[in-house]
C-alpha cells in the first residue's frame, strides 16, 4: 500500500495550513503549491516546500492538473490532498493522480463519479433506500392527475417545471383546491421560459433544517458515522454558522440518520471522509440531498466531540491501514463561525484590503483555522473565508458562551469581516432557543446594521491620540520612528488648544 | 487640538491635550483623562481605574481601532468623497461598489435607461453584482468593457439624466 511520506497539498487558505498541522505532527512531509497572488499567502510558509503553480494560460492555479502533478514530480510527493473546493470533487483529477503513481487522499474516482451527477445520485440512493424528498415524475396537465399525485406525496407540495431553474414556473400549493390553478399558470410560465410546459410535482419542505452526517470508510470494508452536523445558518446557500450535535435531532432520529448515511457511502463502496447532506423537515422526516466526497468546511466541530482528527485519519485510511477507532463517543456541543471578509451591512459585499493587525482568539475549549497572517492581502480572486472559529463545552449553552467571548478576541483590523454579524446570530433568542432552519437569516436578520457600541467616543480618542505628533513622553520605539499616521491625507487639525 | 473624524460613519469632534504620557479628552459631553502608553501599534490606556487595551492601525485612508472587544473605523471628516452615490441622491456617474472583474455590460451608449436598470455586471470572489442607474436617462458614455478589472470608486458609466 502507498506510503504516503510527502504530501502535496493542491489548496490554499486555512484549510492548506490545517492539512499540514496534521502532517506535522505525524512526520508526515508536506508541499505547498501557491498561484501568483498567494506567494506570500500563510500555507507557502508552514509547508516544508512551496512550490509556484502559476495557472498555464485559460487554467486557473489551483485547477491546473498537469502542473500539479509535475510540482508533485518534482518535489517527490507520493501523495495529493485535494482540500476541499477546487478539485476535491474531481473524479478527472483523482483519477490522474492515480495513473501518475501518486495516493489520491480521498474516496475512488469512481465513488466521486457517482455522488458527483446529482441525478443519477438520487436513482442510486432510492435503490439503496435512502429518503428522498417524494416526487412525482412528470405528469399529464391534467387536474385530477395532479390531485392525485399530490395526496400520495402529501401537501404541501411545489409544482415544478421539468425543464425547470430560477424559480421560472414553480408553485407551492398548500391544498388540493388550488393545485389546478397552479397547475395552468405553472405550465403557462414553464411553456413561456422554456418552451417546455412539463410539470412534476414535488413535497415542499418549510423551514428545512440542514443536518448532514460524517461517515467514514476504511479500505477493509468498514464505514462508520461521527454523528451529524446541523448547517442551517445560511446566507445565499452559504453555511455561515455549524454545530454538532443538532438541537433538532433526538437519539433515534440520529440512529436513524446515521443509517440512512452508512447506506449512502456503502452503495458507492466509499472509503475516506465523506459527508451525507439530508434536508430535516418540521415534523423531523429527512431526505437525501447530496454526498460531499471530500472533506467538509465544517469538520472541527466534529473532531471536537468526537476527539479524531479527520485529516489523520484520511491519511492512514490512504495508507490502507484500518480506521483508528472502533467506537466513536461523542462528547459535549461544538460550534463553528466562519468569518468572511464581507460586509453583511451592504449586502454581504466580499470586502478586500490588507490585514493590518491580527487578534487570534484562545482559551479553554477554543480553536481558531485560518490561513491569514498580519499583512496578508485579501484580493478578489479567491474566497472570502479568512478562518473558522470553533468552541466546544459540556453544553450547547457553555459552547455559546465561549464562542461569543472568542468571538470578541477575534480582532481583524484592515478588512470589513462579517464578525459582529456573526455575533448577533449567536445572541439571537431563536438560535439561543435552537430554533435554527435555512431561513434563519432571512427572518431574523434581515436588515441588520452593526449597533453603535458604548466604546466609540473612546476609540476616537484613541484614534486621535494615533494621529496627533508623539510627545516628548514616548518611549524611545516610538519616538525613533515617524508616526504611520503622520502622512495620512485629507486629516483636518484645528488649532492647538 | 481639535480633530474632526467620522467614527463608524458618524462625525465627532475630538478636542485633545496631551501633556507627557498624559492626556486630556473631550467628545462631546463626555471628558476622558489619563495616561497613554504605546508599545508600535498597541495602546494603554488608563483612566483612573480602568485600563484599557487599544490597537490602532492605519489601511488605506481609515484608521482601525479595536478597543475592549470592539471594532471601530475612523476617517477624516471630508466635505467631499470620490466616487459611490455619496452625495448627490441621483449621481449621473455610475461607479464600482466593490473592487471585481466586469461580467457584462449590458447597456450600449446612446440607450434610455429606467430607474433601477441594469447596467453593468461585476464580479469579485465568485459573488456578482449588478451596477444599475440611480435615475432614469440615456447612457453617455461607457467606461469599461466585460474583463476590465475595476477598483471600488471607479467610473463604469456615464449618464445624461433626463
Amino acid at each position: 500500500m502507498p506510503p504516503v511520506t510527502k504530501l502535496l497539498i493542491a489548496n490554499r487558505g486555512e484549510i492548506a495550513v490545517r492539512i499540514i498541522r496534521t502532517c506535522r505532527a505525524m512526520g508526515v512531509g508536506t508541499v505547498a503549491v501557491y498561484s501568483e497572488a498567494d506567494a506570500d499567502a500563510q500555507h507557502t510558509r508552514l509547508a516544508d516546500t512551496a512550490v509556484a503553480v502559476h495557472g498555464a494560460p485559460g487554467r486557473v492555479d489551483y485547477l491546473d492538473v498537469p502542473a500539479l502533478l509535475a510540482a508533485a514530480r518534482a518535489t517527490g510527493a507520493d501523495a495529493i490532498h485535494p482540500g476541499y473546493g477546487f478539485l476535491s470533487e474531481n473524479a478527472a483529477f483523482a483519477r490522474a493522480v492515480l495513473d501518475a503513481g501518486l495516493t489520491f487522499i480521498g474516496p475512488s474516482p469512481d465513488a466521486i463519479a457517482a455522488m458527483g451527477d446529482k441525478v443519477a445520485a438520487r436513482a442510486r440512493m432510492q435503490t439503496a433506500g435512502v429518503p428522498l424528498v417524494p416526487a412525482s415524475g412528470v405528469l399529464a396537465a391534467e387536474p385530477l392527475v395532479f390531485t392525485e399525485a399530490a395526496a400520495t406525496i402529501g401537501y404541501p407540495v411545489v409544482v415544478k417545471a421539468a425543464a425547470g431553474g430560477g424559480g421560472k414556473g414553480m408553485r407551492i400549493v398548500h391544498d388540493a383546491a388550488h393545485l389546478p390553478d397552479a397547475m395552468r399558470a405553472a405550465t403557462r410560465e414553464a411553456t413561456a421560459a422554456f418552451a417546455d410546459g412539463r410539470l412534476y410535482l414535488e413535497r415542499y419542505l418549510q423551514r428545512p433544517r440542514h443536518v448532514e452526517v460524517q461517515v467514514f470508510g476504511d479500505a477493509h470494508g468498514r464505514i462508520v458515522d461521527l454523528g451529524e452536523r446541523e448547517c442551517s445558518i445560511q446566507r445565499r446557500h452559504q453555511k455561515i454558522v455549524e454545530e454538532t450535535p443538532s438541537p433538532a435531532v433526538s437519539p433515534e432520529l440520529r440512529a436513524a440518520m446515521a443509517e440512512a448515511a452508512v447506506r449512502a457511502a456503502r452503495a458507492v463502496g466509499y472509503v475516506g471522509a465523506g459527508t451525507v447532506e439530508f434536508l430535516l423537515d418540521e415534523t423531523g422526516r429527512f431526505y437525501f440531498l447530496e454526498m460531499n466526497t471530500r472533506l467538509q468546511v465544517e469538520h472541527p466541530i466534529t473532531e471536537w466531540i468526537t476527539g479524531i482528527d479527520l485529516v489523520r485519519e484520511q491519511i492512514l485510511v490512504a495508507r490502507g491501514e484500518p480506521l483508528s477507532f472502533t467506537t466513536v463517543t461523542p462528547r459535549g456541543h461544538a460550534l463553528e463561525c466562519r468569518l468572511y471578509s464581507e460586509d453583511p451591512a451592504h449586502g454581504f459585499l466580499p470586502a478586500t484590503g490588507t490585514v493590518r493587525a491580527l487578534g487570534i482568539p484562545s482559551g479553554p475549549g477554543v480553536r481558531f483555522d485560518g490561513g491569514i497572517a498580519t499583512g496578508t492581502v485579501i484580493g478578489v480572486e479567491y474566497d472570502p473565508m479568512l478562518a473558522k472559529i470553533s468552541t466546544w463545552g459540556t453544553t450547547r449553552e457553555e459552547a455559546r458562551g465561549r464562542m461569543l467571548v472568542a468571538l470578541r478576541d477575534t480582532v481583524v483590523l484592515g478588512v470589513t469581516t462579517n464578525r459582529d454579524y456573526l455575533r448577533a446570530v449567536l445572541e439571537h433568542p431563536a438560535f439561543v432557543a435552537g430554533e435554527t432552519h435555512t431561513q434563519f437569516l432571512a427572518e431574523h436578520l434581515e436588515g441588520w446594521r452593526p449597533a453603535r457600541r458604548a466604546g466609540r467616543d473612546l476609540a476616537a480618542v484613541a484614534a486621535a491620540l494615533a494621529l496627533m505628533a508623539p510627545a516628548s513622553g514616548d518611549g524611545p520605539a516610538l519616538a525613533a520612528e515617524p508616526s504611520p499616521f503622520a502622512t495620512l491625507a485629507g486629516w483636518r487639525a484645528g488649532a492647538s488648544s | 487640538m481639535s480633530l474632526h473624524l467620522t467614527i463608524d460613519g458618524e462625525p465627532v469632534e475630538v478636542t485633545l491635550v496631551r501633556t507627557g504620557d498624559r492626556f486630556e479628552a473631550r467628545v462631546g459631553e463626555t471628558a476622558y483623562a489619563g495616561t497613554l502608553r504605546r508599545h508600535g501599534e498597541t495602546m494603554r490606556l488608563q483612566l483612573g481605574d480602568r485600563i484599557v487595551a487599544a490597537t490602532v492601525v492605519r489601511e488605506r485612508d481609515e484608521i482601525w481601532v479595536a478597543l475592549d472587544g470592539e471594532i471601530y473605523r475612523c476617517a477624516a471628516a471630508a466635505e467631499e468623497r470620490d466616487g459611490g452615490h455619496a452625495g448627490a441622491a441621483h449621481s449621473p456617474r455610475v461607479t464600482a461598489p466593490m473592487p471585481g472583474k466586469v461580467l457584462d455590460v449590458v447597456v450600449r451608449e446612446g440607450q434610455t435607461v429606467a430607474a433601477g436598470d441594469p447596467l453593468v455586471v461585476l464580479e469579485a470572489m465568485k459573488m456578482e453584482t449588478v451596477a444599475s442607474a440611480d435615475a432614469a436617462g440615456v447612457v453617455r458614455k461607457v467606461h469599461v468593457t466585460a474583463g476590465t478589472l475595476v477598483e471600488p470608486g471607479q467610473l463604469l458609466v456615464e449618464l445624461e439624466l433626463s
